[in-house]
């Protein structure tokens, strides 16, 4: 156990907050795509330093928890990201840009 | 069971008539015939508009012209031509019969209060008790009940037989004086709500009831002042009044007074929690004197804009723009008296719980109006300008008679006689005006100086009003006689003489006013009897005069006959019998009884040297009329009366200037402040949101900027709230 929980934790703010940048900064759908998995697995990163972390402090709970929360949200950003990028080539299709900004349809 | 409990049934008759009046006047009008106001639209700027004043603008520089707008050729005049349909005279029987029920009930009620029978525990006679009739309750507020109550007492029973009297005499004449008229109908529906009015202003059990009658006197009173709405107005410099602004003038000056009144009304009701008549008699005993002083002042207030005393005087010579029944019926005998009513009727009040300086106020300013009334009287030329200033003048009277007496016998008997002698005088030169239609003043001559000589023409007309006038000037025995004898007598006996004084000098100028009236009106110079009974040669006129028909002579005689009936009455002492009745029954004296002493002789003398005075200048032309006015002095103080002390001139500065600029400058204040409050919020809110409209953009990252920004701002306040870092 070289590494402590803090340094996990602040990988994991790094990662997010990075991910954050992208999703907000970026006026291309893919790459605000990518900034959402990076976000998402940002929290892989905490849930399972966390769940590693607490592992002996708490033996009666199962100490699976945090893993299999991780292995849920790979599998739903699996889905997600097979529902957006579907989303993307359907609009690109039809209005032959990803560009965020030039989506505006709905807007007011 | 006695009728007394029914007294009710008075108004009652009265707002049945009416309602039914308005049912049909509702449907006819509405349904068939054009406003009449449609035909008045063209009246005023008709060729022969200009003319008249041209033609009379040499006689002299305060010529008066009569009303000489150019109506007659269309159908909207009074009297002559048109023809009324059968459904308004409907309106009119209905009110006669409506008026002749409350007439008689009234008199049924008089008989009753003579017999004096006994209603209440303990063997009290109905004089003493009166009786009480309650209505209903207006509404509870905690403990508090505002009720509707009637009260019936002898002070009742005799405005109600007053004002149902004289106000049917009225509308009796008025089916012949309104004949014609396109607004028929209507003048009997407004006349029906006045006297309802009244009847709810006499019948008042409490404070709360007399103001709701004395608000509703005041609009019936601005609707029959403006019957002739559609008139055009008179010539500049005539002394006739414009009946618009006059029905305003009229309902704006007495609320002046009817301020005072509620803020008085007010005070009582504090202090004692009441505002029932018999219970405020006891209960303002123990209050605080000097506070009652004040309220009763202020209640006096009322009673000055309703009965045309100085300073709110002013409107009722102009309420004379109403037609001349109107005037009867409002500003001779019954409207007019509301105010001497209330002060009658608070008279224990005032008597008793109020300092004497209430009754000083309502005294100086009684005497003081009649002298200042009488002065402006004695250089009319409009028939009814003559009438309204007497009216003023003879309403002093009243106050004075209530302020010196030891009851309110005194002012009242003067009410009660000059309600008869005064509707009189008002329905004569009603009859006049009716028989002087020419083709110049559609609605009948009123310049005194274009009659002369009528008496030939018509005489019962004349008769009647020289009754009238020998009542009005306090001849024995005529009526007014044992009225304003004893108000003189009693002011010299308290040695008031400053009142003394003023009333009988009042006294010499009424008589001389009046038969400078009669003269110029009925005779003139070179007529029978030294010029009293004029002759055919005297009229100056150029229309053709003739009597009334018998609906308009008919209140004359009965009114005539009422006046010289309490006058020989007089003598057998009816106006003792009048103090019995007025003090509940009980034996008292009538203050000063007219006698063979020298009071009295200077009483009588002063009306007769009036009389003699006139009939030196106008009947027998001896002294001209100029030789008062030709000296410098005598034609300043002429030119003074003759504009009515400017009054009304300094009115209209003070509405102009200050009641205007006040209105202005409340305008200017409701402009810029209260509107800019409104206006400025809803300038700050469209002004915030123009500038919050700019966030939203629509952009989802915009708005995941904004979340997580605001999450990272509150997680950095946490952090520091804690104490998790900045330490």
């Amino acid at each position: 156990m070289g590494v402590s929980l803090q340094a996990f934790l602040v990988l994991g703010a790094v990662v997010f907050c990075i991910g954050l940048f992208g999703a907000l900064s970026k006026r291309n759908a893919v790459s605000i795509l990518m900034g959402i998995e990076i976000m998402l697995n940002a929290v892989n990163i905490t849930l399972v330093a966390f769940a590693s972390s607490f592992l002996h402090q708490q033996p009666k709970n199962n100490p699976l928890t945090g893993q299999i929360f991780a292995v849920f949200i790979i599998t739903v950003a699996a889905a997600e990201a097979s529902v957006a990028l579907a989303m993307i080539i359907a609009i690109y299709r039809r209005r032959n840009t990803i560009d965020v900004g030039e989506i505006n349809l709905m807007r007011w | 069971m006695i009728l007394v409990d029914f007294a009710w049934l008075i108004p009652a008759a009265v707002l049945a008539a009416l309602t039914l009046e308005v049912l049909i006047y509702i449907v006819m009008r509405f349904s068939r015939a054009p406003l009449p106001i449609a035909a008045s639209q063209h009246g005023g700027e008709s060729p022969d508009g200009g003319e008249a004043p041209d033609a009379h603008a040499a006689q002299a520089a305060q010529a008066e012209h009569g009303n000489h707008s150019t109506h007659s050729t269309h159908d909207d005049h009074g009297g002559h031509g048109g023809s009324t349909p059968f459904w308004a005279q409907l309106c009119s029987w209905i009110g006669i019969a409506g008026l002749l029920g409350a007439f008689g009930l009234s008199i049924a009620l008089l008989v009753e209060f003579l017999q004096n029978p006994v209603v209440g525990p303990g063997g009290t006679h109905l004089l003493t008790a009166g009786r009480f009739i309650h209505l209903y309750d207006w509404f509870n507020f905690g403990n508090l009940t505002y009720p509707i109550d009637f009260r019936v007492d002898s002070l009742t029973v005799i405005m109600l037989v007053v004002v149902t009297g004289v106000s049917l005499l009225v509308h009796i004449y008025s089916t012949g004086y309104t004949r014609g008229d396109p607004g028929y109908a209507r003048f009997f529906i407004e006349l029906a709500l006045f006297t309802l009015s009244m009847l709810i202003l006499v019948l008042a059990a409490n404070l709360l009831v007399i103001f709701i009658g004395w608000e509703l006197v005041g609009l019936s009173s601005y609707l029959l002042i403006g019957f002739w709405f559609y008139h055009a107005p008179p010539p500049r410099g005539s002394e006739l009044p414009y009946p618009p602004p006059a029905q305003v003038k009229a309902f704006v000056t007495t609320r002046l007074g009817d301020f005072g009144f509620m803020i008085g009304i007010l005070i009582l009701f504090f202090q004692t929690g009441t505002f029932n008549f018999v219970a405020l008699n006891t209960a303002t005993l123990h209050v605080d004197k000097s506070l009652i002083t004040i309220a009763m002042i202020l209640v006096f207030c009322g009673a000055v804009g309703k009965s045309a005393q100085f300073p709110l005087h002013t409107w009722l010579p102009d309420a004379m723009a109403g037609p001349t029944p109107v005037s009867a019926l409002i500003h001779a005998a019954t409207m007019v008296a509301a105010g001497v009513y209330l002060v009658a009727r608070l008279f224990p009040i005032y008597a008793q719980a109020a300092g004497p300086q209430a009754f000083e106020v309502v005294g100086y300013i009684g005497a003081f109006t009649a002298l200042f009334a009488a002065t402006i009287a004695l250089t009319r030329y409009d028939i009814k300008g003559v009438l309204a200033y007497s009216t003023i003048s003879q309403l002093g009277y009243m106050f004075v008679g209530l302020a010196v007496g030891d009851s309110n016998t005194l002012g009242m008997y003067h009410l009660f006689t000059h309600a008869f002698f005064k509707a009189l005088l008002f329905l004569g030169s009603g009859c006049v005006i009716h028989a002087l239609v020419t083709a110049q003043d559609a609605h009948g001559v009123q310049d005194m100086r274009k009659m002369g000589g009528l008496a030939k023409f018509m005489p019962v007309t004349a008769i009647c009003f020289l009754i009238a006038n020998l009542a009005i000037s306090g001849i024995p025995p005529f009526s007014g006689f044992w009225s304003k004898d004893p108000i003189i007598g009693t002011a010299w006996d308290k040695h008031d003489y400053i009142i003394y004084g003023m009333t009988l000098f009042t006294a010499f100028l009424t008589a001389f006013y009046m038969f400078r009236l009669f003269f110029m009106t009925f005779g003139g110079k070179g007529g029978a009897f030294g010029g009293l009974w004029g002759g055919r040669d005297q009229y100056r006129g150029d229309a053709h005069p003739h009597e009334s028909p018998l609906s308009m002579t008919f209140p004359l005689m009965v009114l005539a006959a009422a006046t010289v009936l309490i006058g020989l009455a007089g003598f057998t002492g009816l106006n003792q019998g009048f103090a019995w009745f007025l003090n509940s029954g009980v034996n008292v004296s009538f203050a000063v009884t007219p006698g063979l002493d020298l009071l009295t002789l200077f009483g009588v003398g002063a009306g007769v040297l009036g009389i003699a005075l006139a009939w030196l200048m106008y009947g027998l032309g001896i002294v001209p009329a100029t030789a008062f006015t030709s000296n410098p002095i005598g034609a300043f103080v002429h030119r003074v009366l003759y504009n009515k002390y400017y009054l009304d001139d300094l009115y209209a500065l003070i509405v102009k200037y200050i009641a205007l600029g006040l209105a202005n400058l409340a305008a200017l204040f409701d402009k810029y402040i209260i509107d800019g409050i409104v206006n400025g919020s809803a300038k700050a809110v469209r002004s915030l949101g123009s500038l919050t409209r700019r966030t939203e953009t629509g952009k989802l990252q915009n708005y995941g900027a904004a979340l997580f920004g605001g999450a990272m701002i509150i997680l950095l306040i946490i952090f520091f709230a804690t104490g998790a870092i900045g330490k």
